[in-house]
């Protein structure tokens, strides 16, 4: 009899479809993307964000001039003003400047997604493990995490960048380095509430282990606030890779890097204004979209703001 | 006008009024209709989701609007449709004529200004139209906030002006929130469950307090509750209200001697007494409470009653069942003191338990009672072994908690079973039912896959939850799901000791009561033994066999239930049993 009865409620589990199975996650996200949806300044940012990402993925099939990318030298059709055929002008050199823009988004997105990326990794397990040891851990961790939250982040990845050598790589390299322990804090809050919770604790009560707690129990309940600093952060990165090419220090012309184009368009304003105006354009564009994206998540991933 | 009729106060006239949520409009209140005279006072009875603090919000011109929307109604202040006023005239209402004290003394005041700051301020933001003028000096001021203290009976009133909140204890807060109600001298005074979150004791203070007030100072009462006892010993005439609907009306004794609708019925029967309990606590008709709470039916188990058995089998093999001793806890002489460093550089401690002993026998089930800062959470966590401890000896199953081996720790976290107090936050938001009931399964035997599923389905149907849970999130579930669903985790490892920490202090009466239904049927079906921890002595005098009465970290009193309920041989006993209504 009762065997009978569970296999029979076990048949009927089997043929639950996917849509009744994921219910209640279906209704959340619908949730989620009406909030969102009613959000103007988030669906901006989000355009902005997806048209800056596909632009980077077909970037190099649809630029007129891909020759230009590596730097190619026509002097006779040096700093033209935008026309039918260079939309945005050319450089000192001729070379398109749409061209190097849209292929600076590749580029740029890289940056700051590898810096975020990076800066994650470090970070949530350091904030992580700050929050769960306590005591003489938590200190070292969190002593480190201020002696580098005090000195500017851009100035000590300047330092580091000197003291490697200029480049691409090493300016990822120095941006990440510095900017890991905004997460330690974040995570190392969060995870001292968390473990806090009645649900922590009884996991720990019916014998749960501490890297199942960290992993089945914390770490989910930390996405939320990971997923909204992440987003704004990929802004900053993108504005930080832009300063230190404009220093000299990141990409190194000619390659087509918004900060670097910059920091040589500079000597030409403002008569040829628009060799700085669409690279500078296309930084604050993406790290304004980057901003109310993150805006726009935290409002619907907060807590507070949950049914 | 008349003196010889009694003067309207407050009359409410079909009010409605209804949430624009996600999933459409919730309506929260359905034709409401009330009236208050003079110094008249009448309450308000519901549960959860009633609509009682709804229908406080709206006199108040409180709602959040949006979402709230009032469609339809008016309500009358003084023969004044309220619900038409500028938020100018409503602030000079708020306050002056009417006034609120709410549920939570802990949150309403504000921590970083003096009692005495905050009661001044209200004085001054009714200067316009209040007992003092715009010139009005602050010593005035001062003295008359101080002899509204006084008038709660405060001690020390002129020292507690100069008081931060965190100095106050919880009732003494509450005294504070209420004078500062009284300071606009309100002829209206809207009381939102102000009790709820105090201990036992004191409430029944501060229930004698507002009684006297209201005699004193000839303030009409809107008394909100869930609890019928408090109405009935404070109110005349009570409301009953379910579902956003009136249900019931009268004279409160009339309404819980002899109550008309089902639902009145039920809550009146559903809470457990402090003597003579009957052997299941009744429930309210399910019929009735499907609608809005979307509990399951209350069914005794039918391993009891049909002899078909959808209960889940013992996949563990009930092991230690033969082991020699009867004692399967013993706790011996145990002391635990906290140590806090305080700003100023030195160390406060603070002894929390000072020297407790007892034994458990097997199957037996002992309920632990104190109110807040007696020591009985710290004694809780000790025996789950989720904190340490100083000097003593705690024994769980002749084996001394201290001494644990790894595989015998694994083994104790198997057979020992928490269920904590607050349902809301034991199970983790991001995972399903499915993956929260699994967890000590899937930690302590080999069950997988299939078996595993169905073993915890099985489990669901045993709280009597269907398998349609499964895949829920604890988000979409009520207060006494939530607690159905921890039980049944509690109970997946066919455990040998329940630990049930306040199982139902979160959970409406007729919640709770089905909840400790379940809890007993278990138990008799599992042999389990039981520790309780709660305030509440009828919920232990229903569920326990022994009681331990706790204060301040001593064992004040122990015994057997019945005995130690109906001849309390220690002052403070007596005392708790008086404070039940």
């Amino acid at each position: 009899m009762k065997t009978k009865t569970a296999t029979q409620s076990i048949t009927a589990k089997n043929e639950v479809s996917f849509s009744e199975r994921h219910a209640s996650r279906i209704r959340s996200a619908k949730i989620h993307i009406k909030t969102f949806s009613k959000n103007t300044s988030a669906m901006l940012g989000l355009v902005i964000v997806l048209s800056f990402l596909t632009i980077a993925a077909i970037g190099p099939w649809i630029v007129p001039f891909p020759e230009d990318a590596a730097g190619s030298i026509n002097l006779d059709i040096k700093l033209q003003a935008p026309n039918a055929v260079h939309w945005f002008g050319t450089d000192e050199v001729g070379n398109d400047i749409f061209t190097r823009v849209v292929l600076g988004t590749r580029v740029t997105l890289q940056i700051a997604l590898i810096v975020t990326g990076v800066a994650m990794l470090i970070g949530v397990p350091l904030g992580m493990i700050a929050g769960l040891a306590g005591g003489f851990v938590q200190e070292v961790i969190m002593r480190i995490t201020d002696i580098f939250l005090s000195i500017p982040g851009l100035v000590l990845a300047i330092a580091i960048v000197g003291a490697l050598g200029p480049g691409i790589v090493n300016a990822m390299l120095a941006l990440s380095l510095v900017w890991w322990p905004g997460y330690v804090r974040l995570i190392q809050a969060k995870t001292l509430s968390l473990k806090n919770e009645i649900y922590v604790e009884s996991a720990r009560a019916v014998g749960a282990s501490q890297l199942r707690i960290v992993f089945v129990h914390i770490l989910p309940n930390c996405t939320s606030p990971i997923v909204v600093k992440a987003s704004m952060d990929m802004g900053m990165a993108i504005l930080g890779a832009a300063s230190l090419g404009f220093l000299g220090l990141g990409a190194q012309p000619p390659y087509p890097e918004w900060g670097a184009m910059i920091s040589i368009a500079r000597t030409y304003l403002p008569d040829w204004w628009w060799y700085s105006f669409f690279p500078g354009m296309a930084i604050s564009l993406t790290v304004l979209g980057f901003n109310l994206l993150g805006d726009g998540l935290r409002d619907i991933l907060d807590p507070q703001y949950r049914d | 006008m008349g003196d010889e009729i009694m003067k309207s106060l407050l009359k409410i006239e079909n009010l409605s009024v209804k949430f624009n949520t996600f999933d459409g409009e919730v309506k929260a209140l359905k034709n409401i209709n009330m009236e208050l005279n003079q110094g008249d006072s009448i309450g308000i009875v519901g549960e959860t989701g009633s609509g009682k603090s709804v229908t406080a919000k709206t006199i108040m011109g409180l709602l959040p609007s949006p979402p709230a929307e009032v469609t339809n109604g008016k309500v009358f202040f003084e023969n004044q449709d309220i619900l038409t006023l500028s938020d100018r005239k409503m602030r000079q209402l708020r306050g002056n004529d009417i006034a609120i004290v709410f549920q939570d003394p802990m949150t309403y005041l504000n921590p970083v200004l003096k009692v005495g700051t905050q009661l001044v301020d209200v004085l001054r933001a009714h200067t316009d139209t209040g007992n003092f003028s715009r010139g009005s000096s602050y010593s005035d001021m001062k003295s008359f906030a101080i002899s509204t203290l006084k008038q709660v009976r405060l001690p020390n009133a002129e020292m507690l002006f100069e008081y931060y909140p965190h100095q106050l204890s919880g009732g003494m807060r509450q005294r504070v929130l209420i004078a500062m109600a009284l300071l606009g001298r309100p002829k209206l005074l809207i009381a939102d469950e102000p009790t709820t979150a105090l201990d036992v004791t004191v409430q029944a203070e501060i229930v004698q307090l507002l009684k006297e007030l209201s005699d004193e100072l000839n303030i009409s009462f809107l008394f909100i509750s869930h609890d019928l006892g408090l109405i009935s010993s404070v109110c005349r005439y009570v409301h009953v209200m379910f579902r956003g609907e009136v249900v019931e009306s009268g004279l409160t004794q009339q309404v819980f001697n002899t109550p008309q609708h089902p639902y009145t019925k039920g809550l009146v029967s559903c809470r457990p007494s402090i003597l003579n309990n009957p052997e299941r606590l009744k429930t309210i008709d399910k019929n009735l409470l499907d609608g809005i709470t979307q509990e399951q039916p209350d069914r005794k188990l039918s391993a009891a009653t049909t002899g078909s058995s959808s209960k889940p089998s013992p996949v563990i093999p009930q092991h230690a069942k033969e082991q020699a001793s009867a004692t399967v806890l013993s706790v011996q002489n145990l002391s635990k003191t906290y140590i806090v460093n305080s700003l100023d550089g030195k160390t406060v401690s603070h002894q929390a338990l000072k020297g407790v002993s007892f034994d458990l026998e097997r199957g037996k089930s002992l309920g632990i009672v104190g109110e807040s800062g007696s020591g009985k959470s710290t004694l809780l966590k000790i025996i789950l072994k989720l904190l340490d401890y100083q000097s003593g000896k705690v024994f769980f199953e002749d084996q001394d908690l201290t001494n644990f081996s790894r595989k015998s720790l694994k083994l104790f976290r198997k057979r020992v079973q928490p269920v904590f107090q607050d349902p809301h936050s034991s199970l983790n938001p991001r995972m399903t039912l499915l993956r929260s009931i699994s967890e000590p399964l899937l930690l302590h035997t080999n069950l997988r896959g299939y078996d595993l599923q169905k073993r915890v389905i099985e489990l669901l149907e045993s709280v009597d939850l269907s398998k349609d849970f499964l895949y829920r999130y604890p988000h979409e579930l009520s207060g006494g799901q939530k607690q159905r669903v921890c039980v049944a985790r509690a109970i997946s490892l066919n455990p040998s000791m329940l630990i049930l920490d306040e199982p139902t202090s979160a959970l409406d009466v007729s919640v709770q009561a089905q909840v400790l239904n379940l809890i007993k049927d278990l138990q008799e079906y599992y042999k389990f033994t039981l520790v309780m921890v709660t305030h509440d002595l009828p919920v232990v005098s229903f569920m326990c066999n022994d009681v331990i009465v706790m204060k301040d970290g001593l064992i004040v009193e122990s015994g057997n239930v019945d005995t130690v309920v109906s001849k309390p041989s220690q002052d403070y006993t007596k005392k708790l049993i008086d404070s039940v209504i």
